[in-house]
Order: structure tokens, then sequence, then C-alpha cells
């Protein structure tokens, strides 16, 4: 059954995630129908009886030529001429097809409310695009003043967004990076719930003492995220848990709940303005009708800079790096028999780690990854220099460029969890232990991509595997590997 | 005036404030005593019931050494033997503000007020007296390791002289009361720093000549946020009563357009500041922790955690640091454009002048945007185990580190400010114009600093401007 759009609530990352990664298709209800008609209406009669106001790309010329102003016969020659640019950018691979439909979806969300201005008919058509495939979008090169460079793309893949006689905006909007962040927000979530299981294992195989994540430390500590991930870990933990640590674990143990807290709080930070962004899409210029805005009214705005997708996707890169540094310091003293009290190097009883049936020495490679994120995870800052050669538009959106950190730092997190997550089974096989009740399935699904070692192979292509299972389960929901663990979340 | 406790819920921003900027003392409550009375007495029963159980610091030894048990003669010798904080090992060339040492001592008081830290009423009392004595300084470098042992050794080491008892001493030194003030400080002052930043850029709005579009009131009632609302609503405020006339009549460069959504972004990150502040403050921290006795433990326990590391500190305060760099990076547009716009004298250069201009301010702003983009660099968890190799202090909490960017990039951001405010007043002195009624008197105050240039003869703009930064720190600050 399509997605039906009606009003601003019906543009949820629930919604979005429907139609950008499952495929499903989307129609506009009749209020929507409705809204979109009337405001198309009212724009036409606003412009007609204001030929002389300024509305940028209606009565002036666009970027660098915005002070210029058009008559509308001049409007009418210059939309047959068309979009001057076919596709500026390029390097790395294309866009997935989901990033495109999300694109394509929160410009529909601009089209829903009606502050673009544009006719149902163009609307209908570009919601029926998604009936079909999405245009190619290189990766990279996507910066700009707004979002103009991807929007590019589509225009000529969709030429009735160009065809349409007279609107105010066939997407002048952060439709890029708010489209992008709302796939993330969902990702993030999966990614986080993925996280509190493998910290979980851990936390199980150098049998820290439960006191560390005691549900008594939810009102002391006072911070409601903290209290999530204390619930979180003690659900996975619970069970008959015996022959705990005599004293305490390590610092990065115990400070666990708070690391997680903060990181489920980056999470619900980016799922709630990647929301609120798709409910609230600002193009320029934005067309408002009495009933939306105070007024009727036409203006010029900078709608299409979204500034807080970026701090919002930040935090959540930052929260990874900072998991990502517990991690290794869990896989180090899981290897360090006189800290975590378990044989040393993780080697079976009377063996020794020249055999090779020990996860010893992966210790080493997270390394590599955790340096790769720390630098990708720099903040997205507004970037400094000059966007081009034009006085207009001397700031370039960076919604963009923080989704692209994200992801590529959220990846390098999944490798690093897929070796504590294999680390952690290795080191509860070695002793002949059960993992707690609440990860036994998630342990065997562990299993299967990266055994206990038992004899020589090459550990890596196990930790590969675990790694890219781990990232499918993230991106596409329905497994074991990222089931929510407790009614709360 | 005194600010007196008698539970968490006086753990106020508020009451800080009046603390920390005001310089109030403390007084703990009759009941918050008698309630620290009981609890000590609980947390003694409970440790007498057996002293073989791990009590960190109290039947164990500290850090490293956690893993090893001492008897009750050793237990009674190790408090006794730290009765006197040792002093702090940090050193280095910048010191943290005096206020934010009372925010300390103030904040270190949240684990004491309701008897989770396991001792007498005295110990909080001799806390609580450190606010009326002359303070430590506090080095801003150096303060980087677990838990915030490092900081609170050059702070608890100006503890009155008095003996100490089982349980005790740790309680002083471990939690994290500094991550709680540094990230109340900033709380505090970023809001006087975001209100300063709106009015400075709406000074520019109007010598830009820019329209007023952008920041529409149907924007407000169309936008889903709150914050961006209120970024909306409180640049608005100083357009109440302006024209439209007189603007230029095409839309203005992205930099002025993106106001409310950079403002709003600026917003949200004071809020959660501002938020996670609250929390922090009013938050129990101590390792270990004494759990209040209930029905089914008459006698409470005491329980190892990780309270000591505050996560919330610094990733708000990075956010912070963030988004001053962003308004630097705008005021450094800002700055350029009014110095090369088609409609406005160019470089500002008052045609009657020495034909100088006021240039200068913007290759100034390159610097200041430079520095404030590096403090903006993230205060990951240092990847550096420190002291703990050998198995426990393994993770060092980032909060000073953080706060220590922060100082820089507000100064930048004061610098900044001081700029675009100096070009927007030479804008409006060479064009013959006038602000919005409302942005008439911080133009005053700008030009009591910084006159307008006519003529570059006797005049020091270094001077003039750190003097402008100073006036903006000290708005800031007291706003």
């Amino acid at each position: 059954m399509p997605v039906s759009l009606n009003e601003p609530d019906d543009l949820t990352l629930i919604n979005l995630e429907r139609v950008a990664v499952k495929g499903e298709k989307i129609r506009f209800g009749e209020t929507a129908i409705r809204t979109i008609s009337a405001s198309n209406k009212a724009f036409l009669e606003y412009v007609s009886a204001r030929p002389n106001e300024f509305i940028y790309g209606t009565t002036s010329d666009y970027g660098p030529n915005a002070k210029n102003r058009i008559n509308d016969k001049e409007r009418q020659r210059l939309k047959k001429i068309g979009v001057p640019f076919l596709g500026l950018s390029f390097g790395d691979e294309n866009l997935p097809e989901s990033a495109v439909r999300s694109m394509v979806f929160a410009i529909l969300g601009l089209f829903l409310r009606g502050g673009s201005a544009v006719s149902p008919k163009t609307a209908r058509a570009l919601a029926k695009r998604l009936d079909g495939p999405m245009p190619k979008i290189p990766a990279g090169g996507l910066t700009s003043p707004g979002e103009i460079l991807p929007l590019f793309y589509l225009l000529r893949a969709f030429p009735e967004l160009v065809d349409e006689p007279l609107c105010a905006s066939s997407g002048n909007t952060a439709f890029c990076s708010v489209g992008l962040a709302g796939i993330d927000a969902i990702t993030t979530q999966r990614r986080l719930t993925l996280a509190q299981k493998v910290f979980a294992l851990s936390f199980e195989a150098i049998q820290a003492p439960l006191e560390h994540i005691d549900p008594a430390l939810k009102p002391l500590w006072n911070d409601p995220y903290e209290a999530v991930a204390i619930d979180n870990l003690s659900h996975c933990l619970k069970g008959p848990l015996i022959n705990r640590r005599p004293f305490q674990a390590p610092v990065s143990y115990r400070i666990l709940p708070r690391i997680l807290g903060q990181a489920l709080r980056a999470s619900e930070r980016l799922y709630r303005c990647s929301e609120e962004s798709l409910q609230s899409m600002v193009s320029n210029p934005m067309f408002f009708t009495t009933g939306i805005g105070s007024k009727v009214e036409t203006i010029s705005t900078g709608g299409y800079h979204n500034a807080r997708i970026p701090q919002a996707l930040d935090g959540v890169s930052m929260s990874w790096v900072d998991l990502a540094e517990l991690a290794r310091r869990h896989i180090i003293k899981l290897h360090k028999g006189p800290v975590s009290k378990l044989p040393d190097r993780l080697v079976r009883l009377g063996d020794h780690y020249r055999a090779g049936r020990t996860t010893s020495y992966l210790e080493f490679v997270p390394a590599d990854f955790v340096d790769q994120m720390r630098r990708l995870s720099e903040p997205t800052l507004l970037l400094a220099a000059e966007a081009g050669a034009s006085e207009q538009d001397d700031i370039n959106a960076n919604g963009y460029i923080a989704c692209r950190n994200q992801r590529q730092v959220a990846y390098l997190f999944d490798r690093i969890m897929a070796v504590l997550g294999g680390v952690a089974s290795h080191a509860l096989d070695i002793q002949d232990r059960r993992a707690p009740l609440e990860l036994a399935n998630f342990v065997a699904e562990i299993r299967k991509y990266f055994p206990p070692v038992t004899k020589k192979r090459i550990i890596g292509n196990s930790a590969a595997r675990l790694a890219h299972r781990m990232s499918d389960a993230i991106d596409n929901g329905n497994s074991v590997m990222t089931e929510t663990i407790a009614d709360r979340v | 005036m005194t600010v007196v406790l008698d539970s968490r819920k006086d753990f106020t921003l508020e009451n800080l404030r009046r603390v920390s900027v005001t310089g109030e003392s403390v007084l703990i409550s009759p009941g918050a005593k008698k309630a620290i009375k009981r609890s000590r007495q609980s947390f003694m029963a409970y440790l007498d019931s057996d002293r073989t159980q791990f009590i960190y610091g109290t039947t164990s030894e500290a850090g490293q050494g956690a893993s090893k048990r001492i008897s009750p003669e050793q237990q009674r010798q190790l408090a006794r033997s730290r009765s006197r904080v040792r002093p702090g090992g940090g050193f280095g060339l910048e010191y943290v503000p005096e206020r934010v040492v009372r925010m300390i001592i103030f904040a270190r008081l949240a684990n004491y007020i309701e008897g989770n830290a396991k001792a007498r009423p005295i110990e909080a009392q001799r806390i609580a007296s450190m606010l009326d004595r002359p303070l430590p300084k506090l080095p801003l470098s150096g303060q980087v390791g677990a838990g915030e042992i490092l900081p609170l050794a050059h702070v608890m080491n100006f503890l009155p002289e008095g003996e100490t008892e089982e349980g005790e001493w740790m309680a002083r030194i471990n939690g994290s009361p500094v991550s709680s003030a540094l990230l109340c400080d900033v709380a505090l002052t970023a809001r006087g720093h975001l209100s300063l930043a709106t009015q400075i850029f709406a000074l520019s709005v109007d010598a830009y000549a820019a329209p007023l579009t952008p920041y529409s009131a149907s924007l407000v009632r169309y936008a889903r946020n709150p914050h961006e609302k209120r970024a909306l609503r409180n640049l608005r405020w100083w357009f109440k009563t302006s024209s439209h006339h007189g603007r230029i009549a095409h839309q203005a460069p992205v930099s002025w357009r993106i106001l409310p959504a950079v403002l709003g972004a600026v917003e949200e990150a004071v809020a959660i500041a501002e938020e996670t502040a609250s929390i922090s403050l009013s938050s129990v921290t101590d390792n270990p922790v004494y759990i209040l006795p209930t029905q089914s433990e008459p006698l409470g326990r005491a329980i190892s955690t990780g309270g000591y590391h505050n996560a919330q500190a610094a990733p708000a305060i990075d956010d912070i640091n963030a988004r001053f760099a962003d308004l630097c990076t705008l005021a450094d547009r800002h700055t350029m454009k009014l110095h090369s716009a088609d409609h406005l004298p160019a470089n500002l250069a008052d045609p009657k002048g020495d034909g100088w201009g006021t240039g200068l301010l913007s290759f100034l702003q390159v610097g200041y945007g430079e520095e404030a983009r590096h403090a903006a660099r993230r205060s990951f968890l240092p990847p550096s185990e420190g002291g703990g190799i050998a198995g426990q202090n393994d993770v060092a909490s980032p909060s000073m580190f953080a706060y220590q960017k922060h100082t820089r990039a507000r100064f930048c951001l004061e610098a900044s400010l001081a700029l675009l405010a100096s070009s927007a007043s030479q804008a409006f002195w060479v064009t013959n114009r006038k602000p919005s009624a409302r942005l008439v008197p911080i133009l005053e105050c700008v030009r009591d600093y910084v006159p307008p240039l006519t003529s570059t003869v006797g005049r020091d703009m270094g001077n003039e401007l750190h003097a402008l930064q100073q006036y903006f720190q000290a708005l800031s600050l007291s706003n």
C-alpha cells in the first residue's frame, strides 16, 4: 500500500524509510491536494497583483543575477532555455537509490504544505516518479550554497519540475541533507541498539560487577538517557549471572552507561531534528498563504540551509568515536589476563598463542579504524572559504558533508563492533561459558560469521564478514542484531 | 545573602549563579545536616557489618591497587593518613576563572547534601566554608585524567584542616563536580554571547540595508522547532519598529539570509548546554557511592560506579565552540561584504576623509576565525590510557580540555563581533544612516570604543578594538 501524505504530521521518519529504503510508493491524499491547489492558485494571483515585487526566480533572474528583474515575457523565454546545468558534480560512487528517494520525499514534504506553490499536477507527477528508478547522482562535489548541485540532477531527470508554468520554488530547499539525515536517524537508532548488545556481551565476558549498571544509579545520575542505557544493559544481562569480579572493573567498563547515555541523547536529537526539518521544509523563495503565515507573502529566505542537521549528525559521529575508543579498551583488556582475570591473550587452556587458536593480536586492528574515525568526526563547520564567483552565494550549505562523514564513521564503527563482538564471544567460548539468556540469539548470530577460534584461520575474514553483516542489519532492519532491547527504547 | 542547601533540588543554575557570580555563601540547612548524619551512621553500620566486602578506597586500596583488600586497622589508618588532599600536579600559563572554582565547590556539595557521600556533616561544612575563604588557583592545563582527581586535588587541597574517617577522603576527590561546573559556566555565559551576537548581526542587517523578509513572522509560525522559533523571535525583536524602505530591492547574500538558521543551531546548542548543566549539577556522581537505606536494605550499600566521568559536558561544550566558530565565519563574511557591496562606498571610506576606509577590519577577521575553528576541534575521549595500562584508570575525562578551548572560542567570537560591529558602525557613518531604533544604543556604545574612521591619523585601531572586545566580554558575562 502506498504511503499517503495529507498533513505535515504524515512526514515521519517511519514513512520516509518506507518510501526511501523499502521502496514503497507515495500518493497525496485529498487534503494535501486541496492545500497544494489553493497555494498554487493564491500564488498566481499574488504574482499577477504584484508584478513589480521582488520574487526570486519569478520576477528576478537567479543566483549572481538576482538583482536583474525580469517580466513575464522574459520569464517565459528563460524557461524555454531550461536549466543551464545538466550536472556538475563528480567523484566517488553514485549515491544509493535510497538516498535519492529520500531527497524526493523531502521535496514532496515542501510541496505538501504549499510553500513552493507548485500545482497539484507537478506534485503528483513527482510523487509518481517514486514508482520508478531514481536518477544517478554522484556522491562527490555536491556542496554549494543551498543544495543546488544535487538539485540539478533531479531537475534534469524530472522535467516536470522545470516545466511548471509558475511557482515559487521547485525544490530550492535543504532536501538533500534532510532526506539523508532522516535515513541516518533511523540507522543510528539501530546501530546503537546493536552497540549496546555488543558492549553488554563484553561486560559479561570480563564478568564486570553488575553494580556498575545498578538501577539505583538512575535517580542519582538524574539523566534520562543514562537511565535508558542502564536499563538496556541490565536487560541484556539479566539472569543468574555468577562469578563476577570481586572488585571494580576498569574505568572503560564503569563509564559505559554514561557514554552510551550520551550516544542515546545524540541519537534522539538527530531523530527529532530530522523529523522536525522534514515537517517544516523551507525553500527560497517561500510562499505563505493566509493560515500558514501571518499574511500572504512571498519571501526570500535561507531555507535551503539547514544548520541544525550538521550539528546533530556531528554529535552522533562523536559518540561513535567515543564508543569506539571504549571498545578498543575493552578489546585490549579482554586479552590482558592480569586485568581481565581471563586466560591471558584469550588462549585456550593448555594452548599457546602461537598455535593461532586465539583472537590475540586482533586488538591491534581497530587502531587504524579509530584514527580514521577521529579525523572524519571533526565538526562540520561553516566553510570559511567564499563559495563561488558571486557576491550572492557566499556560504556553502554543509549538511551533505556532515551526512557523508557520519556514514563513513558509522561503517568504520561497525568494524570495531565486529571485532569486540567476535572477541567477547571467543572469550566466553574458551571458558565454556554461555551467553546471558537475552543475548543468546545475538551471540549465535555473531558466531555464524565469526565463530570462536578453534583452529588457525584468517581471522580478519571473519571480522570482515561480521562487520558486513552488522552494517547490513543496520541498514535494513529485521534482524536479531538490531532487534529492540527493551520496551522503553 | 546566603544560599541555603537543603536537598539536591537546591542545586539549580540560579543558585549556582548566586554563589559563583554574586559571591554569596552557602549554608547547609539543619534538615540536611540531620540527613547527612543519619546516612553516615548507616554507612558505618554497613561497613562494620562486613569489613571484608569490597568498598573502593575504604576496604581496598585506591586506583591501580583496587584489587587489594586491606584489614580493618589498615582501613582506619588509610582514612587518617588522607586527611589532607595532596596538592595538584597540573600547571600552565592560564587559570580557570575564579567564578568557576566557586562553581566546583558548590557542585561538590551535591554528593553530600542527601548523604550519598557517606561522610559526616562536618565534611560538608568544611567544603561550604571554602566559599568564604581565599580560593585556590586551578591551572587550565594538565587536568585531563581518569575521573577528576587531577583538578580536584588543586581545589580540595584548600579544604580547612580536619581529620577524616573511613569513606570520607575518597568522597572529597571522586565524582565529577568539575565537569558540572565547567558545563554550567559555559551554559550561563553562552546565552549572553548568543544575545550579543544576535544584536550585532541585527546591526549588520541594517548596515547592509538588507531586506527584512528572511526574518518574517510567517517563518516563526511555520517552523516546528522551538530553537529556530526562538532565534527568529530574538532577531526580529531588534527590528520591531524598522521600516522596509531604504533597503536593497533584491535579496541579500546568503550569509544574511541564513542568519535565522545558524542562530537557531546556536540556540539549540545553548539549550542543550543549559539542560545538561542542570542535570549534571544536581547529580550524585561519587565513586563509590552510598545508596541510602531502604526497607529491603536497611543498611544501604556502597557501590562502585563510573559517576566520575561526566559524558555530557565535553560534547555540549564542543557544540558551543563549533557554533561560535560558525558565527565568526558569518561575521567575517558580513564584514567583507560590507566593505565590497555595490551599494556602499568602497572600503567604507568616508568621502570626506583620507580615503583609507576600514578594510583592515576585514583582514583582521581571518585570524580570529581561524583560531575559532581551531578551538572548535572535538574533545574526544583521549586515546592515551594515561595511568590505566595496569588496568583500572584507562579512560580520561576530556571536559577540561573542551573548556580550555571554549575560553579561546569565546574570545574569538567577542573579537569577531567587535570587528563586525565596527564595520557596521562605519557603514552607517559613511552613508549617513541610522539603524533601527532598538539598535541605536549598541551603536553608540560601539562608537564610544571605536569611533567612525575619517582619518587614520592618531588612531590606534588595535587598542580601540581590544577595548570593544573587552566590553563585549563583560556584556556577555553579565547578561
